[in-house]
């Protein structure tokens, strides 16, 4: 099997005296689509936000392309790893968090040309090409307060994907979502998994994990207790707290 | 500068008993009768002979009034930008030296300061450069003084403005692959900026206020130019009528300004 695009190794992280993350061991292979569930609280925005270091682990090492990124690194020159980490991963946040005062293309074209100082033309390319990729170019000079949250989902994937990024990661980026407008931000995400993007979703949509997962990970009180094949984990999980977790799913609580 | 309403007309059910007179309540008195005065003013100013000189004594001033409030009020905003952004630091040196600075100038009237810049720390900084004090024009000490006071306000409005913008910016900015500094450059400061931006058109007008203060020492501004006027004249009431009347003048024009660059920049988005 060839070498895995991110390998997480023992990966720990506290809050001070919150012990959030208790040794994660992970490898996550090119074009693999993993869905990742859990309870709130249980650390799965954590693990997914030590992969982009906007959390520093505590403890353990990262390794993305190849990158090896160990715990607790000072200085210039993990700085410039993390840099570098961060241009290899997508982020897509829950609340979008799209920059108010950009147009939607804007969102899309200016982190290029201030990250990667790219030339604009080429810029507003990659832009309009990853908007109409989410069916946004549309709106393209709207302020994202005149979108709808959906649309915002949608945009702000767009901006990560300009990127270029090589992993795409996802914190329950329905969640903030009334219910008629999830459907177009899991149909786009879906478009992406079958164009064979990377990609980590922390989700509660479980049709969702379902039907695009290829490998789906329980996370429970900061350890991964379960990783496999979706019908494996629906149908015959090995851990009593995973099927607590999909009967509160089926019941509609989360 | 108390901010104006604008009243609206109280339509309540007595108001049809006594229609106009309920309306009459409503008007902005005070604003009629400030503008009669200042016609009063300006009539004086325009056909009585000594009143129009007087006027232009003191309107000599006005240049260095001005010139000494644009200039410290931009210093102070040059201040106030890079003390704030010291002060949002994780860097515990920088922000314990940027929160000395705030924390003392903000507890001494600015008048003391002003003094305290002019007749010791300029002597010292002006020592310590090997130039005579003499040197430092009391002009540069006022605005240095004036700046370094406001620096302190602005620095407190911009730390203010940058710490109202939602965590989640500056996240997914980072994400992206921006370095703090084009975070902030690009992402928070844009929308900081223009959020305070009301609170830094009130310091300005406050500067202009506060401008009076260098005649303290000796700078030949509006009010100076008074208050000599005014003692070898006797001329007491005329001199310091026209002297607060080219003040309200200019606050009052400066507010409107302000206001309408507010709107325009705020109808951006
Ligand atoms: N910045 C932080 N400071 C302190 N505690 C935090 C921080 N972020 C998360 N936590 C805590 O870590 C635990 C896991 O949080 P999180 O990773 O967000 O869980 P999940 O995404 O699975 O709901 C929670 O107890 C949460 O309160
Ligand atoms: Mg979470």
């Amino acid at each position: 099997m060839q070498t895995p695009i991110i390998k997480l190794t023992n990966l720990h992280k506290s809050f001070n005296r919150l012990h959030v993350l208790k040794g994660i061991n992970l490898d996550i292979h090119e074009r693999e689509v993993i869905c990742v569930i859990g309870r709130s609280g249980s650390g799965k925005s954590t693990m997914l936000r030590c992969i982009n270091f906007l959390e520093e682990p505590s403890e353990g090492e990262i390794e993305i392309g190849d990158l090896k990124i160990p715990a607790g690194g000072k200085g210039k020159a993990h700085q410039g790893l993390v840099h570098q980490a961060r241009l290899l991963t997508g982020m897509v946040f829950q609340e979008f968090n799209l920059f108010p005062h950009y147009t939607v293309l804007e969102n899309v074209m200016r982190p290029p040309i201030i990250v990667k100082g790219m030339n604009p033309a080429r810029a507003l390319e990659i832009a309009e090409m990853n908007l109409d990729r989410v069916g946004m170019l549309f709106k393209k000079d709207e302020y994202p307060s005149r979108i709808s949250g959906g649309q915002k989902q949608r945009v702000a994937i767009a901006r990560a994907l300009a990127m270029e990024p090589r992993v795409m990661l996802f914190d329950e980026p329905t969640s903030a979502l009334d219910p008629e407008l999830i459907g177009e931000v899991l149909n786009v995400m879906k478009k992406l998994a079958m164009d064979g993007m990377t990609m980590i979703v922390v989700t509660h949509e479980m049709g969702f994990a379902r039907e695009v997962a290829d490998r789906v990970l329980v996370m429970a009180d900061g350890e991964l207790i379960e990783d496999g094949k979706p019908e494996q984990i629906f149908n015959a999980p090995k851990d009593p707290r995973t099927e607590a977790l999909i009967v509160r799913y089926r019941t509609g609580g989360n | 500068m108390p901010t104006e309403q604008s009243d609206t007309p109280n339509t309540s059910r007595q108001s049809r008993i006594a229609p106009s007179l309920e309306r009459m309540a409503e008007w902005p008195w005070w604003l009629i009768v400030a503008i009669l005065i200042a016609l009063f003013i300006v009539l004086q100013i325009t056909t009585n002979q000594r009143m129009s000189v007087i006027f232009g004594a003191i309107a000599a001033g006005i240049g260095v009034t001005i010139r000494v409030t644009l200039t410290a009020y931009f210093a102070a905003v040059l201040i106030g930008l890079i003390v704030g952004f010291a002060r949002v630091s994780s860097n515990k040196v920088i922000l314990n030296v940027a929160s000395f600075y705030v924390e003392v100038v903000r507890g001494v009237p600015i008048l003391v300061l002003l003094m305290y810049i002019a007749f010791v720390a300029v002597p010292i900084v002006a020592e310590m450069l090997g130039v005579r004090t003499r040197d430092f024009p009391n002009e540069l000490r006022v605005i240095l003084g004036l700046a370094i006071a406001y620096g302190a306000f602005e620095s407190e409005i911009f730390r203010a403005g940058i710490q109202s913008i939602e965590k989640g910016q500056m996240e997914a900015a980072r994400a992206i692959g921006m370095s703090y500094f084009q975070a902030m450059r690009y992402i928070i400061l844009p929308q900081a900026i223009r959020r305070v931006l009301p609170a830094l058109g009130n310091d300005f007008v406050a500067m202009l206020k506060d401008s009076s203060l260098v005649s303290v020492l000796g700078v030949e501004d509006i009010t100076q130019i008074t208050k000599l006027y005014a003692a070898s004249t006797f001329l007491f009431f005329q001199s310091y009528s026209i002297l607060a009347f080219i003040y309200l003048s200019m606050t009052i024009l400066l507010s409107r300004l302000v206001r309408s660059l507010e709107t325009r920049l705020s109808a951006h988005r």
